[in-house]
């Protein structure tokens, strides 16, 4: 595996593999299996991370292919904890998920484990009982062991094996190198028939390690090996943390079966997309449209221009389909059956889309989505099970439109935050490509308030508050949610020294308008006329904390969308008072145009007018961006409390 | 311990009026629940309900949840489902009915299952009609029926009809019923019937009463029982506790080996509270909680000597072992049921039946009553705070069952105490040093970011709690003082961003550094319910601040002063020229009020979150 690795996000390794089978069993590594010696009993906390709770000391996986009766995969597992806290007892009780699919599936047997503790210098050892393991079944297809590790106290060593035998055999077992303790050794080993042939992909920011000894990969099979590494956190603003996790995954792309042809079993990508595009559940839907033709053609008769035709109809699958809530690339059945029972997968509401956009003569395609959930999705390596998710797209006249019918408050050409993932696939006959999933819209608030001052110090007045983009979507999905009046209603009320009453909504239901909420707004004065008054210009509107309070930042900042934030407010000024003093203007920009805050204060004639400006354009920023970022918003936050002085003449 | 079983009674219809449509997601249009009890150790549940879903926030009555274990058996689930012209979409096939783990975490082990059928569908409004039959042998729990279990429902018609073999004595509790029981008779059965019509979706408040006490429900609870062999009666406490007290009998046995390390480790101490704090120490460093609810219903402990050989259990468990081992050194405790968790459901201390779903060990002595938590492998011996202070438990003794309140703190035990000093500089950044304590109540967020967060981890959790726009953690320090009353000591180096506003020559001071009233509640205008307030608690806040050379004071907040039957509320700010001194008190009872008091404490609410919020103005000097 002389590779060379970039330790950049992803790291792919493409790698035929042709092993013998073999007896040995001996797992490289500091750890020996069943021997717990003394200085491991005697570890009080763990010297890479004095925080850890407990710490993988060795985790050690190998999957062989065993052919007693069937072909079966086996995967054995062998792992030493040491627990360092009480709160690294849950370590203790491990759960191994199993799968299985008709009469196809995985069991777990050979389960054995001893916990060992020293007790006045003594090493004691105490068994897992079978008794101790128990079947939890969560679904039809999946269940799980448990077991729970006897006389764990703080500073026990607890180590387990099992074996799992699954009837899946192209289904080679992922591992994780890396979990949210800190782990000193992880190997995973393969011993695959040289019939198999397998890509392999690595993820994460960590290194192979090559151990320094005879290893030979004929005998013993592939060997990846990861050491000291640490736990994986969680931070906001990230996607899913199993995107940033050190780990390794398989797809079975030949099948070289002696005495029969070999079998591609996944292809470049020109192969796949062909075979895609004549599935069954796929492509072949796409050729089905008898069943909608005339709707559509009478949609269609409504408008001459190609983008309203694909509006209308956009919006007609908004309206018709409602997405049950799954995911997938494929269709559960014909599409004809969702439309007839309106409702479907996101698979079978935007295939249904793009069949109908393409039934009025638009030039649409599937585009192939993983989800933000579903973790980003790997350039070059044609592998379907990467992606849980299906969109449309759409060209007129050279204008490209990515378009998703899943959520009813989108409006046509904006993608929902879950689609907006790194790059997709262009399912397309001769044209396919990656496309890029932008978001198109941004998260977008602009307020304006005419409010009138007087010598008390009481501000009156109106506001408006306009939402673009995701904002208005948010907006949009909340009235839904909890019903127009009520959601109105909540707005009537008084914090602190502002009161805002009679709110209402425009534009709710015109999802290609932005969507407009209007109130009066007044704050509560002095009794009496006072020499000296200090406003606040954001009226409660500004930014009030700082979001980055960390120093630093391990992973990329990521928003998913771009941010526009502006307000304006004009206060009129009591006669027989002057601007005595006011916040200075300011003009902040991020490195590299990646954003900037606005603050002008301007008077002309008894008239103050403030205006604030937030642009985050970028929706990623990288981990070296991070301190500009939160910078950004400190000055951000010290300007919006900053006040202005009104004086008495 | 597993958490009382609550059947979700279901019902059946006719075309509803308007008024039922308004608010609601669904209408539960006829719903029958039918409890036949067949002999003190078996008992049958017979549901069958028709409900009307309008719209997508009525989802969760299409998708019915049957819950079994060894104990319940589930005799039959129907389900069929129609579109709104009334043609039928769906009939649940055997396939259709999934089996399902009871949502348990991956440390748990439950015996309990559910079985769920989904009969959603995305057209509105379309109807649902559900008929199950559970039989049951375990008689410890009669259901508890409440016709108007979910949010944003109506309800048409409900029925509820208890089946009393003749001679059984049914016993209940009726809440917030117009109608009362009717009774008739049988050839075979005493019959107790129940009937709500037209019911509209009930809308909580904020402050208000749980939902236990506001909704229509009806309790009914046996009076002899059987569970598996052990047979019971539930007419009052006692005899309840004496069948509690039976499940443990025999269970107490430690190994001789264990008891003789249990006293060499007492050895030597005289006063018992000393031995107790040793033994407790003893269990928390050598065992650990796992909730595995296995035997009778999850009822019964494992034996003593179980948990010394393994290292773990759940609270029966460890209960059970830590009486066991308290008693191997002279000192007797007693098993006591509680209800754990937010204290929002009080014991109905006139209506014995299982209303407890938690087990701790209540220590007498001379002259107080210690609480050990056995589950904790962190809390101080005899700190019963939130999860089970203040409430009643029932002592279990072979004698029978006693109900006495757990040890309840006050506002002036639960305290935050923070002095501050803070010196700033002519940018209005700043630094702060700044110590706190928090007992009682207030200190159980620290011992358990203390126990269970990684120091990164708390670093974070800082950022995330400190309560001031933008500042670094220099260095902090938590010290835990475990005991009676356990108390946490932080201690905070801050640099601070902006803490003053320089907004040309004046600079704005927000004297109150971090502890401002966050959020007031709307005052709708109608109140409905009465007004809880369930913590009570003190907060004193102390802020020394050194201000820069060169500026004059322009403007200063009065002091002020609230006092209500909620809070009492003082701060005040002196200003000793460069220094600025300002305290602050807030103390909130708990208590109930009258629901008109309610625009009175939301009222009180904004005046501390105004006050929270006013500054000092100084200007800078002309030089």
């Amino acid at each position: 595996m002389n590779v060379p690795m970039r330790t950049t996000i992803v790291i792919l390794l493409i790698a035929g593999l042709c092993l013998r089978l073999s007896d040995s069993h001996a797992q490289s590594g500091p750890y020996k299996y069943g021997k717990v010696g003394e200085a491991e009993l005697m570890m009080r906390s763990y010297d890479k991370d004095t925080s850890a709770a407990a710490v993988i000391l060795s985790d050690y996986g190998v999957s062989y292919f065993s052919a007693g009766g069937s072909l079966s995969l086996i995967f054995e597992r062998r792992t030493r904890i040491k627990i360092l806290k009480k709160s690294g007892y849950d370590w203790a009780n491990v759960s191994v998920p199993l799968y299985q699919q008709g009469s196809r599936k995985e069991t777990m047997s050979a389960v054995k484990g001893y916990t060992y503790n020293i007790e006045n210098g003594k090493i004691t050892k105490s068994k897992l009982e079978q008794s101790a393991v128990f079947e939890e079944q969560y679904s039809e297809n999946r269940r799980s062991k448990k077991f729970t590790m006897p006389n764990v106290k703080e500073g026990s060593v607890i180590e387990y094996s099992y074996t799992v035998t699954s009837d899946f055999i192209y289904n080679l077992r992922e591992w994780g190198f890396q979990n949210t303790i800190p782990t000193v050794w992880s190997e995973y080993r393969a011993r695959i028939p040289q019939y198999f042939d397998y890509k392999t992909l690595q993820h994460g920011y960590h290194k192979l390690h090559e151990p320094n000894d005879k290893y030979d990969t004929n005998i013993n099979g592939y060997r990846w090996v990861m050491v000291d590494l640490p736990a994986l956190r969680a931070e906001k603003y990230i996607t899913t943390l199993g995107d940033y996790q050190a780990k390794i995954e398989f797809e079975l792309q030949m099948l070289r079966v002696p005495g029969k042809n070999d079998e591609v079993m996944t292809g470049d990508w020109k192969q796949v997309v062909d075979e895609l595009l004549q599935d069954e559940r796929f492509g072949s839907q796409l050729n089905r449209k008898g069943f909608f033709k005339d709707g559509i053609a009478a949609l269609v008769s409504t408008h001459s221009e190609p983008e309203k035709q694909m509006a209308t109809i956009y919006s007609h699958v908004q309206k018709s389909m409602n997405w049950n809530g799954k995911y997938g690339i494929y269709t559960t059945g014909a599409l004809r059956k969702a439309f007839e029972s309106k409702s479907g997968s996101a698979a079978e509401v935007n295939l249904l889309l793009t069949a109908m956009l393409q039934e009025a003569g638009l030039d649409a395609a599937p585009v192939l989505v993983s989800t933000r959930e579903h973790g980003r999705v790997y350039k070059g390596t044609p592998l379907l099970n990467k992606f849980n998710y299906v969109i449309a797209h759409v060209t007129v006249d050279g204008k490209e439109f990515l378009l998703d019918a899943t959520d009813p408050m989108l409006p046509a050409g904006m993608l929902p935050v879950r689609s907006l993932n790194g790059e997709g696939y262009l399912v397309k006959s001769k044209a396919a490509r990656w496309v890029e999933l932008k978001p198109s819209g941004l998260y977008q608030k602009y307020y304006n308030g005419n409010l009138v001052v007087n010598a008390q110090g009481q501000i009156k007045g109106e506001a408006k508050e306009v939402s673009g983009g995701y904002r208005a979507l948010y907006i949009r999905k909340e009235i839904t949610e909890e019903g127009e009046q009520k959601y109105t209603e909540k707005l009537n009320k008084e914090i602190g020294t502002y009161k805002v009453s009679t709110p209402s909504f425009k534009n709710i239901s015109d999802l290609s308008s932005p969507l407009e909420l209007q109130y009066k707004v007044e704050s509560t004065g002095s009794p009496h006329p006072v020499d000296v008054i200090y406003l606040n210009p954001m009226l409660g509107q500004g930014e009030k904390e700082n979001p980055f309070k960390m120093e630093q930042r391990a992973y990329p900042v990521d928003f998913a969308v771009p941010i526009s934030e502006t307000l304006i407010c004009r206060f009129t000024i009591p006669e027989n008072y002057e601007l005595e003093d006011s916040p200075q203007n300011v003009l902040m920009k991020l490195p590299n145009n990646g954003g900037s805050f606005t603050y002008i204060v301007e008077k002309n004639g008894n008239v103050v007018e403030v205006m604030s400006r937030i642009d985050i354009v970028k929706p990623i920023y990288y981990a070296e961006e991070y301190p500009y970022l939160k910078e950004l918003y400190n000055q951000i936050v010290a300007k919006h409390a900053e006040k202005i002085v009104l004086k008495r003449k | 311990m597993a958490a009382c079983l609550v059947f979700i009674m279901q019902v059946q219809a006719l075309p509803f009026s308007k008024d039922l449509s308004k608010g609601a997601n669904a209408i539960i249009e006829q719903e029958e629940t039918v409890f036949t009890v067949n002999s003190i150790s078996n008992g049958t549940t017979y549901v069958r309900s028709v409900i009307t879903i309008l719209n997508s926030g009525g989802k969760d009555h299409a998708n019915l949840y049957v819950p079994y274990d060894r104990l319940h058996k589930i005799n039959f689930i129907k389900g069929t489902s129609y579109d709104k012209n009334g043609k039928k979409i769906k009939t649940l096939k055997n396939g259709d009915i999934k089996d399902v783990g009871n949502g348990s975490a991956d440390y748990e082990v439950l015996e309990n299952r559910m079985k769920h059928a989904d009969l959603s569908h995305t057209m509105y409004p379309y109807r649902v009609e559900f008929e199950y039959q559970v039989t049951s042998s375990n008689m410890l729990f009669y259901p508890t029926w409440i016709p108007l279990v979910n949010s944003k429902t109506s309800v048409e018609k409900a029925t509820f009809k208890v089946n009393m073999p003749k001679g059984m004595k049914l016993r209940y509790r009726e809440s917030n019923l117009t109608q009362k029981a009717r009774q008739e008779s049988t050839a075979a059965h005493d019959v107790y019937s129940w009937e709500v019509s037209n019911l509209t979706p009930i809308e909580s408040e904020p402050y208000g009463p749980s939902m236990w006490e506001i909704l229509p429900m009806v309790r009914t609870a046996p009076t002899d029982f059987e569970v598996q062999g052990y047979k019971g009666n539930m007419e009052t406490w006692e005899s309840y506790g004496k069948w509690v007290s039976k499940l443990s009998e025999g269970r107490d046995e430690l190994p001789e080996a264990t008891k003789v390390k249990l006293q060499t480790l007492v050895a030597g101490i005289d006063d018992p509270r000393e031995k107790i704090v040793k033994i407790y120490e003893y269990l928390q460093s050598n065992t650990r909680y796992v909730s595995i609810q296995l035997g009778l219903g999850g009822w019964q402990p494992f034996e003593a000597s179980f948990v010394d050989a393994k290292g773990y259990g759940d609270c029966k468990a460890l209960t059970n072992y830590t009486q066991s081992m308290l008693k191997a050194v002279g000192i007797p405790s007693i098993y006591a049921l509680v209800n754990g968790g937010s204290n929002d459901r009080g014991v109905l201390t006139d209506f014995p039946s299982q209303q407890f779903n938690h087990v701790i060990l209540c220590v007498p002595m001379k002259q107080d009553t210690l609480w050990l938590e056995c589950t904790s492998q962190i809390e101080s011996a005899g700190f019963s705070g939130s999860f089970t202070g203040d409430r009643h438990a029932l002592l279990i003794t072979p004698e029978g069952g006693k109900l006495v309140k757990t040890q309840a703190y006050t506002a002036k035990d639960n305290l935050q105490s923070r002095t501050a000093a803070v010196k700033l500089d002519e940018t209005g950044n700043g630094m702060a040093q700044i110590q706190t304590r928090y007992t009682g109540v207030e200190h159980e967020d620290h011992r358990d970011i203390i126990h269970s967060l990684s120091p990164e981890e708390q670093r974070k959790w800082l950022y995330r709690n400190i309560d001031i726009p933008a500042f670094d953690v220099k260095s902090y320090s938590f010290d835990l003082k475990k005991g009676r009353m356990p108390e946490v000591n932080e201690t905070l180096e801050l640099n601070l961003r902006q803490c003053v506003t320089v907004s040309g020559k004046r600079m704005f001071l927000t004297p109150n550094l971090m502890n401002r009233w966050a959020s007031v509640p709307q005052n709708t205008g109608k109140r409905q319910w009465d007004v809880v307030r369930s913590t009570a608690y003190t907060n004193i806040d102390t802020v020394v601040y050194e201000m820069p050379a060169g500026y004059t004071l322009e403007f200063k907040p009065n002091d002020t002063h609230y006092a209500t039957e909620f809070g009492n509320y003082s701060a005040s700010v002196q200003v000793e020229e460069q220094r600025i001194i300002y305290t602050r008190v807030l103390e909130m009872h708990k208590g109930r009020f009258k629901p008109e008091v309610y625009a009175a404490m939301v009222e009180f609410m904004n005046n501390v979150y105004k006050a929270d919020m006013q500054q000092l103005v100084f200007v800078k000097n002309v030089q």
